[in-house]
């Protein structure tokens, strides 16, 4: 059976798991990567779970394992050079450790925002996420200069963020 | 905040920044603590976009002005998803089922050292006994995007759905695929561990000397898992992949006690599925299930399941294409004469 301390772990991971995989996500930039460190970061985290200090945020903790994981997939696999060097790493893990739960759980009004988009928008967001293209290769399809995509993508993804601000000040929290 | 700044960080994202403005990003980054606030904010709105839209795009397969509707993508059944709310509720479904995966996995990992070779040395002997049916069914297809599709041969037909396919398999080459139109009409390939041949509906019986020809119909064939040789598949697994036993909790003394078979594809592997789940009985080695998940599949990545349906001893005919088609049908070579 599962121990308890095997418990508390699973416990713990589950709550930090969606920030651990944006951290991860935010270094690598690519899903399927994310996806295959997650995995390994996932057992990491369970499998060295006992040299845990609770008295430290978990969230600090495995983010710490997590970008482990990334620096050796950028040594051995992924030897980019537009990436973010160790010492950045670091900072971005605390940045990233001080994200709270709840502002996580405000993404549950992404949905609601994404059906807000104009039409034009959610092409682009499709163009963009959906078939993972760039804003050059979206310029092609869709018309308009690289930049000029590249510049309403980025709008986009603020009005995103204003419209989730919104709800979840009609739903009653603060932001 | 420096509006350059917030413009590096999306240029950043989108993948189109270069060596110097990534330098120039992280030194602002380094510098401010309200910009790697604002890095972050973006970072995961970004990654939730990509999560969402990814789910979205495979429960509607609406083409978008990028997406070509071939036929062979509108074929391509997808499960209906309610659209409003995915978010929270899959990031929740993922959390509890790695949540349970990885219970298992420990479970696996404390209670039972089984050797992954023996076991696959297991199952291979239990492939090599008799008969047997399986039904495909594609669970979930990435669609490709208008330049995947390019990069692929435009002279291959689009190939017809494998969803709801019959597969029938004896030894290691011989196989009858029986895949459907959506009038019911069947669209048969096969090979007798001689002769490979195919019966597309409305044309000629097309035989080759080569026994594999055919087998290009059935996903995994480039990668040396093909479903019409699973022997092979498991040798491959073997090789390329990072294998976890998961044994079931134990039954009832007696019981045929399923175990799971969790295979990961290694890092630098370029080809073949990203993660294959095998379902057998430990006892036996008995393959009651497989799932293939982002199976290479022509342009499209497939998460295929194998779902063994019988064990049969079929006729020594059934695997020769004169069993599947009637006796006055022309029959053509598929090979190049030799000079």
């Amino acid at each position: 059976m599962v121990d308890e301390s095997m418990k508390h772990a699973l416990r713990h991971w589950t709550i930090v798991q969606p920030i651990v995989s944006s951290y991860v996500h935010s270094l690598v930039r690519d899903h399927s990567t994310r996806d295959d460190l997650m995995q390994d970061i996932a057992i990491a985290v369970l499998e060295s779970f006992d040299r845990y200090d609770p008295a430290q945020p978990f969230a600090a903790w495995a983010i710490g394992i997590a970008r482990n994981h990334v620096r050796l997939h950028f040594r051995t696999v992924h030897r980019s050079r537009l990436r973010f060097s160790d010492s950045f790493m670091d900072q971005l893990s605390e940045s990233f450790s001080q994200v709270s739960p709840r502002e996580l759980h405000h993404l549950v009004h992404l949905q609601t925002c994404l059906d807000q988009l104009d039409g034009r928008a959610k092409q682009l967001c499709e163009a963009r996420y959906s078939e993972n293209q760039k804003p050059s290769q979206i310029s092609q399809w869709l018309g308009g200069s690289p930049n000029g995509v590249a510049k309403a993508l980025q709008r986009i993804r603020e009005r995103l963020r204003e419209c989730i601000d919104r709800q979840v000040q009609l739903d009653g929290g603060s932001v | 905040m420096n509006p350059s700044d917030l413009d590096l960080i999306h240029r950043y994202l989108d993948g189109e920044i270069t060596e110097a403005q990534m330098l120039q990003l992280e030194q602002s980054l380094a510098g401010s603590i309200e910009l790697r606030q604002e890095f972050v904010r973006i970072s995961i709105i970004d990654e939730k976009l990509n999560d969402q839209l990814r789910k979205t795009a495979l429960c509607d397969p609406t083409p978008t002005p990028t997406q070509s509707p071939t036929p062979s993508q509108a074929e391509i059944r997808l499960p209906a998803a309610p659209s409003a709310a995915v978010s929270w509720s899959s990031i929740m479904a993922m959390l509890a089922s790695l949540a349970l995966l990885l219970i298992a996995l420990l479970i696996g990992s404390n209670r039972n050292q089984l050797s992954a070779s023996q076991e696959l040395q297991k199952m291979r002997k239990s492939l090599a006994l008799g008969d047997r049916l399986y039904r495909v069914d594609v669970e979930q297809a990435v669609l490709p995007n208008k330049k995947q599709i390019e990069q692929h041969d435009e002279r291959r037909p689009p190939k017809p759905s494998l969803e709801g396919a019959k597969l029938y398999v004896r030894g290691t080459d011989e196989f009858v695929l029986m895949r459907f139109l959506q009038d019911g009409t069947p669209f048969v390939t096969g090979s007798d561990g001689q002769v490979g041949w195919a019966i597309a509906p409305n044309g000629p019986v097309r035989v080759s000397q080569d026994k594999q020809r055919f087998n290009r119909d059935l996903p995994g064939h480039e990668h040396s898992i093909p479903l019409s040789n699973l022997s092979q598949g498991l040798t491959q697994i073997q090789k390329a992949y990072h294998v976890q036993i998961i044994p079931s909790s134990p039954g009832d003394a007696g019981d045929e006690q399923d175990a799971v078979l969790v295979a990961t594809k290694k890092r630098g592997q370029q080809r073949g599925p990203s993660r294959i789940e095998i379902q057998y009985a430990s006892n036996s080695g008995r393959i009651a299930q497989m799932r293939f998940i982002e199976m290479p599949y022509g342009p499209e990545r497939l998460t295929v399941r194998l779902t063994l349906i019988d064990e049969l001893t079929l006729p020594e005919s059934f695997f020769h294409h004169s069993d599947h088609h009637s006796s006055n049908q022309q029959v053509v070579s598929d090979d190049i004469p030799q000079p």
